[in-house]
């Protein structure tokens, strides 16, 4: 079997059983000319390295078959932006929860490290990538499904005005349920920081913080947190962001987030007392409360973050009111 | 402005025109090969993975008819455009023109160096 006939049996395997023979005796006829063609100009047998580089300029036989077969897609580019939308979902509200949780399991309990040594902690994820493998299988099958049972009915193609999305919220306004929770939480935190508003008794169960807290976080917390509600305050009677009210915003979560940090620094900062419990039964307790307190405390410093970059961002972007009223919108790229 | 991006609206624009020239490159009857090369000829080289799948679709609706004969005693696929084929290049001819004339008047300052 010579050169080409070994290329066009190549290509034969990718082909459809159907057309098989028509488009090889086609094909094979092509280049039989051309080798000919090429033959009658050089005066001679083409030699195999010259038919070689003459097959090789028309591409691998899976390229070449390839051409011959219609477009086929399992999600076309219609249902293709729902399509991604699903996955980011299952992405933000499955996968990315689930690996934040895990991450502060891992720092924060020792017991689990210590039942999970060195790189065995990494197989405990394998429950989470089989559910999120499944998880984007089914997406992929639904949205699939989906698409071939719309295909040709028009999906898509009209419009109405109440499939309208709400209209997008300025960058500068502050929205009301923001400041509201701000200053509410901000007040019942301070209170119950204080010691004013008392915690449910359990009977039996103490539960303090540990001298450490006392003596080098708690005022700064509770510093930071009137600070907050005060600002908190004041967005809700001016709900537009002044370059004023950026700064506060970014310098109270900096505080915030530097305060979360130095109680996350501390290294038992909840002390649980049961009376009438064993010693190993008030560990497993005490544990259980500073994984908690931790898990908390570290959610806020990462809010803290987000929300003090968010900060900066507007207010290197000028997404702020001058003297009372909203920045006209620069010329807009249709 | 990327050699791909180039390449992919180069392309694009093409594949419009090739469908017109190859049905009116067969108004004649030719074979795959000859058909290639008559293109290549007049400054629309074509590669064969390109034109023989082409050749099929327009077959497939109807547009060509294909007969397998000997010539040179080998068998080639010689096509021509059919009556549907005829009519229906008549019209994009047409459309062809309106196309032209209108993107003359908008390249115009383009094309004479002044837009």
């Amino acid at each position: 079997m010579g050169l080409v006939d070994r290329y066009l049996h190549s290509v034969e395997f990718w082909l459809p059983k159907e057309q098989q023979k028509d488009i090889l005796a086609e094909l094979s006829e092509d280049i039989r000319c051309e080798i000919e063609e090429k033959e009658r100009a050089k005066g001679q047998k083409l030699t195999d390295p010259e038919i070689e580089a003459l097959l090789k300029q028309r591409g691998s036989p899976f390229r070449v078959a390839g051409r011959y077969l219609p477009q086929r897609y399992l999600i076309g580019p219609a249902f293709f932006p729902l399509y991604t939308l699903v996955l980011k979902a299952i992405l933000l509200c499955y996968l990315v929860p689930w690996l934040v949780s895990w991450v502060a399991i891992v720092v924060f309990m020792p017991s689990y490290r210590a039942e999970h040594p060195g790189l065995s902690v990494i197989w405990t994820l394998e429950g989470l990538w089989t559910i999120t493998l499944y998880a984007f299988a089914l997406a992929t099958l639904v949205v699939a499904l989906l698409e071939r049972s719309a295909r040709g009915k028009g999906f898509a193609d009209s419009w109405e005005r109440k499939w309208n999305l709400p209209a997008p919220r300025e960058p500068h306004r502050i929205p009301r349920g923001d400041a509201v929770g701000q200053f509410l939480g901000g007040i019942v935190f301070a209170l119950w920081w204080l010691g004013i508003i008392h915690r449910p008794q359990i009977e039996g169960l103490q539960l303090d913080f540990a001298p450490a807290v006392y003596r080098y976080v708690y005022w700064p917390i509770l510093a930071v947190v009137l600070a907050s509600a005060a600002l908190a305050a004041l967005n809700l009677l001016k709900p537009h962001w002044t370059r004023g009210r950026l700064i506060a915003r970014v310098v109270i979560r900096g505080a915030e987030a530097t305060t979360s940090i130095a109680f996350l620094l501390i290294a038992t900062p909840v002390l649980v007392h049961v009376s009438g419990a064993s010693a190993a039964q008030e560990a497993t307790l005490a544990e259980v409360a500073n994984w908690i307190m931790r898990v908390t405390v570290a959610a806020i410093a990462l809010f803290a973050i987000g929300d003090g970059i968010r900060g900066l961002w507007l207010l290197a972007r000028g997404r702020h009111v001058t003297a009372g009223l909203p920045q006209a919108a620069g010329p807009r790229a249709i | 402005m990327s050699t791909d991006t180039y390449e992919n609206l180069r392309l694009e624009l093409r594949r419009g025109c090739l469908v017109l020239a190859v049905m009116a490159a067969l108004e004649h009857e030719q074979y795959g090969y000859t058909l290639r090369k008559a293109l290549a000829e007049r400054g629309l080289a074509v590669d064969e993975g390109t034109l023989y799948p082409l050749l099929r679709r327009l077959e497939s609706r109807g547009l060509l008819a294909s007969q397998w004969r000997e010539e040179d005693k080998r068998n080639k696929r010689f096509y021509r455009l059919s009556d549907d084929g005829k009519r229906l290049l008549g019209q994009l001819l047409e459309e062809w023109k309106r196309i032209g004339a209108s993107l003359n008047g908008i390249l115009g300052g383009h094309l004479h160096g002044t837009g």
